[in-house]
């Protein structure tokens, strides 16, 4: 058996979470700490009457308790999407308060027992929140020391610590141990701080140096749960009288819902309701599948919207080009590129598309919400638990206190899901039906409504001069973005678009710009957003998707200085140490210095032969003897926030079948501090296979009126036998001064997102001579590109 | 409604349901069990995957009434808290990000190690091609599935009690045909702890 962790008992103390789980028939499992957050951090237990007001950032018991049994709970406001990073926060809180590893556990995400640090979202939980969790642990180590001192009569600093246990120097006999000084009860130590970013006590925190368990892998204490199948998920979540309920959407984008036949559901056994707010509809049942057969069956007049509410996707990019963009950012301007390029002695352009992209989550958005004591719980997968609560507050008109979420672990956090959508409609009806409600949305209903990623339209141009250096180069974007949809927004949220509670002016979106630190003489950069004809209540609605716009972007980005370095007759490699090598100066993130670090590192690691792209190929022909598959290697390089990516992809292109196959990966990694080696590399190797699904297989299919591609079929994702059989991650520390005690600490949960489509278009424009400049490159549309070109 | 017996990790259960009610809503809500997990309903993902006779099973596109046989869960992988190799090796690689598919995962893993003990590495892609995973961990659950074989076949030959599971054993609810007691658990685990040697080095590395 999987020892329970300890003081995890203590942690659950009569809670309304165990009260919660007895009721409904389902034990508590003594491990997997964070994956049920669950208690009150002070070992309170009146969550089940509220009101639940907000746990106190400024209050160091906030954010630590020390048990008598000398064991630590540490209450951080992030969730864990499966990157490990609740294990991340243990190791740098157990180094800031010195006590071991294995005596600590971690709570997080739960509104009303955690401080809220908002939940997951852009890579920062390392990079932004980690620092807070180690000055309050600091604090925590310098209140115990104090305690110690008073105790055993002699000065701080001839005090040492380890492992819990506070020992005099001159006389080891003397010691205590952090459980004896404060085991159980509050510390009562105010810390300071404008917002929770700055929280911080007294205490200075640690040089890199004295670090112990920060750099090791100990392995995630979230993963013996999910293997043994003892962990309880947010789609487990039960409650006594709970019903099931289902959404009926419209059959296409804007349809107004005109009439419900009610008597079509009414004799279904178990049917409790039908809930239409709108065009808004859902079907209440009291079994799982009483609800999705009412679902299927019920009978709905809509009316379809008099014009069609997009292109379909085939004719998008031209929709996109010819439309009048709703906002312009001003445009990143080095130099004159205009006249560079006309001065330049060879230039080149090309166009690059890139289509909206799902989550598709694995597991459709769900739900449930318990409106027992005029409250309100919510039992959700979301990232954002925090958000979804005062988003839901206001959306139902409650008192921020008297609403709670729950966070449990679910499938894939990987930006704006339709979790958010899903907490908000099983809250919404839990109101309306006065019983706990859990609600699931259905595989074609996730693939179809959830929100997107943006697509992009990108035109490049680029000038060399006469010796091959690229003097100018221009990038102009366009996103279909308009009125993307931010976290658990009560006014754009997908329940509230459909019962018509919208805000007034949709949100202007946004559209990127490449993130490099290529030193180019004329450079100009812009980008605009476009609408699609609908803009609510359509299932072509944006919102963030793991590195949002990164992977789109650097795609064209990267994508075309692969086409001036094989126009230059270049290496592609040295092309772009060529660019980074150009300035003198670098940022204060020491950028510049890193990128060039990390580029050189991809390339030793994967072994790279310095020659121009394409590969040359004894035969071009398949009938005059060129071999069935074609081999190939590419490079990209990129950076999100401060952390600096470079990878290689090495694929295999059949010509017989247009697959494309990435057999091998090399990704050099530079997010500064490392906190658990392991855990980063499987998340980096996750992070790259995503934007390798990205870039061979996804694309959100749809005819003038809906999406059509609605389940793994129709809407296909990387499998086991896309899996490339090596990866290689290499983890870099590029920084100028690489020992320095304050080695910054960045985010990796999504760079490694941002080159991958770039290097496997680069690879397979390396094996082919053919360059694919739309996404995805799916079997069918390589093959036709390959006979068009005849390889 | 009809009266449907179902034998599940060896116990036997009456329910009242729908004779079409698929499978995967019985287990959850009936018997309260949360290895399978909904994720598509139309049998494409594998979230949902149990074993019945040695198969695994789409338990979403399966009506519980035409059940015949024993259904083992991913719970009843590891009777008495004792973890199939299997699982262990998913520990041992870490394997999950989310976590979400991998009951999928293993409980495929599992029928696939007990009809060929020794996969290739075409064979490990081949059938586990149509169980995905959203996080793309195939890299790291191909490693595992390699260092489940060799665990199973490392212990299999030396112990009373085949580890590998084979087919004619499949059906058990667990992977162990010898009577299990706390003393063979044990036995097995002091087994294990001595193949796979401890679980991961924890040392500080030097980054490039």
């Amino acid at each position: 058996m999987i020892p329970p962790i300890p003081a995890i008992d203590a942690a659950l103390d009569a809670t309304t979470r165990r009260a919660f789980l007895k009721t409904s028939g389902m034990l508590v499992v003594g491990f997997g700490a964070a994956a049920v957050a669950r208690a009150n951090p002070l070992g309170g237990a009146l969550e089940a009457e509220g009101p639940y007001p907000d746990p106190d950032f400024r209050q160091l018991d906030s954010w630590i308790v020390v048990h008598a049994d000398n064991t630590a709970t540490f209450y951080v406001g992030k969730t864990d999407c499966g990157q490990g990073t609740g294990t991340s926060f243990r190791q740098m809180m157990s180094d800031e308060l010195d006590i071991a590893f294995d005596k600590t556990t971690c709570i997080m995400g739960s509104t009303d027992v955690t401080v809220d640090q908002g939940g997951s979202g852009g890579s920062d939980a390392i990079q932004v929140d980690g620092w807070p969790m180690r000055r309050v642990a600091a604090e925590a180590r310098r209140v115990l020391l104090e305690m110690g001192s008073a105790r055993l009569g002699a000065p701080i600093d001839e005090l040492a610590v380890h492992d819990g246990v506070i020992t005099v120097k001159s006389d080891p006999s003397k010691k205590i141990t952090y459980g004896d000084l404060i085991g159980g009860k509050r510390f009562n130590v105010t810390l300071t701080g404008n917002n929770i970013d700055a929280t911080t006590g007294v205490a200075k925190v640690k040089a890199v140096q004295e670090l112990n368990m920060v750099g090791r892998s100990p392995q995630r204490y979230d993963i013996p749960a999910k293997v043994d199948g003892s962990l309880t998920w947010a789609v487990d979540a039960k409650a006594p009288r709970m019903v099931h309920a289902r959404n009926v959407k419209p059959p296409v984008a804007g349809a107004r819902l005109v009439r419900i036949d009610e008597s079509s559901v009414r004799n279904i056994p178990g049917f409790v309701k039908v809930v239409s707010s709108g065009n808004y509809v859902a079907v209440v049942c009291e079994r799982e599948e009483q609800a999705v057969k009412a679902a299927r069956q019920i009978k709905i007049q809509w009316q379809k919207p008099a014009a069609p509410p997009f292109p379909t996707s085939e004719d998008l990019y031209d929709y996109m080009r010819g439309a009048t963009p709703t906002s312009s950012p001003r445009p990143s301007v080095t130099g004159n590129a205009d006249e560079a390029l006309a001065g330049a002695a060879k230039t080149i352009e090309a166009d690059y598309e890139v289509p909206f992209q799902g989550h598709t989550a694995f597991s459709p958005a769900h739900a449930m919400a318990d409106p027992s004591n005029d409250q309100m719980t919510i039992y959700s997968n979301d990232m954002k638990s925090y958000g979804l609560r005062n988003g839901v507050a206001q959306f139902l008109q409650m008192p921020r206190d008297r609403v709670r979420v729950v966070w449990m672990e679910g499938p894939q956090g990987y930006g704006r899901t339709a979790a958010d959508d899903a907490g908000f409609e099983a809250a919404f009806l839990a109101k309306e039906i006065g019983r706990p409600v859990r609600v699931q949305w259905m595989r074609d209903e996730e693939s179809a409504w959830d929100t997107k990623g943006p697509a992009y339209a990108v035109k490049m141009r680029g000038g060399l001069d006469g010796q091959g250096n690229l003097v100018a180069l221009e990038y102009t974007a366009r996103a279909a973005d308009y009125n993307h949809v931010g976290y658990n927004e009560p006014d754009t949220v997908l329940i509230a678009q459909l019962m018509g509670k919208r805000r007034a002016t949709p949100a202007s979106g946004g559209a990127s710009l490449p993130s490099d630190m290529y030193a180019i003489p004329n450079r100009r950069m812009a980008a605009h957003v476009v609408a699609l004809p609908l803009v609510w209540e359509t299932p072509l609605r944006t919102g963030n998707l793991r590195d949002p716009n990164g992977p789109q972007v650097t795609f064209a980005a990267e994508s075309f200085i692969d086409e001036l370095a094989a126009a230059a007759k270049a290496d592609p490699v040295e092309f772009r140490l060529k660019l980074l090598n150009a300035a003198a100066t670098d940022d204060e993130g020491f950028r510049r210095a890193r990128s060039i670090a990390v580029v050189k590192a991809a390339a030793q690691a994967y072994g790279w032969d310095t020659r121009p792209s394409p590969k040359p190929r004894p035969s071009t022909s398949l009938r005059a003897g060129g071999g069935r598959v074609l081999t190939g290697r590419g490079i990209s390089y990129s950076f999100r926030n401060q952390t600096i990516v470079a990878e290689i992809a090495e694929v295999e292109v059949n010509r017989d079948t247009g697959r494309v196959w990435v057999k091998r990966l090399v990704c050099a990694h530079d997010c500064g501090l490392v906190i658990n080696p392991e855990a980063l590399r499987r998340t980096i190797e996750g992070a790259m296979l995503h934007a390798i699904s990205r870039a061979l297989r996804e694309e959100v299919q749809f005819d003038t009126e809906k999406v059509t591609g609605v389940d793994w079929n129709s809407s296909p994702t990387l499998t086991h036998a896309d899996c490339p059989a090596t990866i290689d991650v290499v983890l870099v520390n590029g920084d100028p001064n690489p020992n320095r005690p304050d080695l910054p600490h960045y985010g990796a949960g999504e760079a490694a997102c941002k080159p991958m489509i770039a290097a496997v278009a680069n690879a397979i424009y390396d094996a082919t001579g053919i360059r694919l400049r739309r996404v995805p490159f799916r079997d069918a549309r390589v093959l036709a590109a390959l006979e068009a070109a005849g390889v | 409604m009809s009266k449907i017996t179902l034998r599940v990790n060896g116990n036997s259960h009456t329910v009242e349901v729908e004779p079409s009610t698929p499978l995967l809503y019985v287990l959850r809500n009936d018997l309260g069990l949360h290895g399978p997990r909904f994720g598509c309903g139309l049998g494409q993902c594998g979230a949902c995957a149990v074993i019945i006779n040695g198969v695994a099973t789409r338990s979403c596109i399966t009506p519980t009434s035409s059940v015949r046989g024993e259904v083992t869960t991913l719970e009843g992988l590891a009777p008495h808290g004792t973890l199939h190799p299997i699982q262990q090796a998913w520990i041992d690689e870490q394997v999950p990000q989310c976590g979400f598919c991998q009951n999928g995962q293993i409980m495929t893993a599992k029928a696939l190690l007990d009809r060929n003990p020794n996969p290739t590495d075409a064979q490990i892609r081949d059938g586990m091609n149509r169980t995905l995973c959203r996080c793309m961990t195939y890299y790291r659950i191909q490693t595992a599935i390699k260092r489940a074989a060799k665990m199973m076949a490392d212990a299999s030959p030396a112990s009373a009690c085949g580890y590998a599971g084979a087919p004619g054993a499949a059906a058990a609810p667990g992977w162990c045909a010898e009577p299990r007691t706390w003393e063979s658990e044990a036995r097995h685990q002091r087994q294990f702890a001595l193949r796979v040697g401890p679980q991961r080095k924890c040392k500080k590395e030097v980054i490039a």
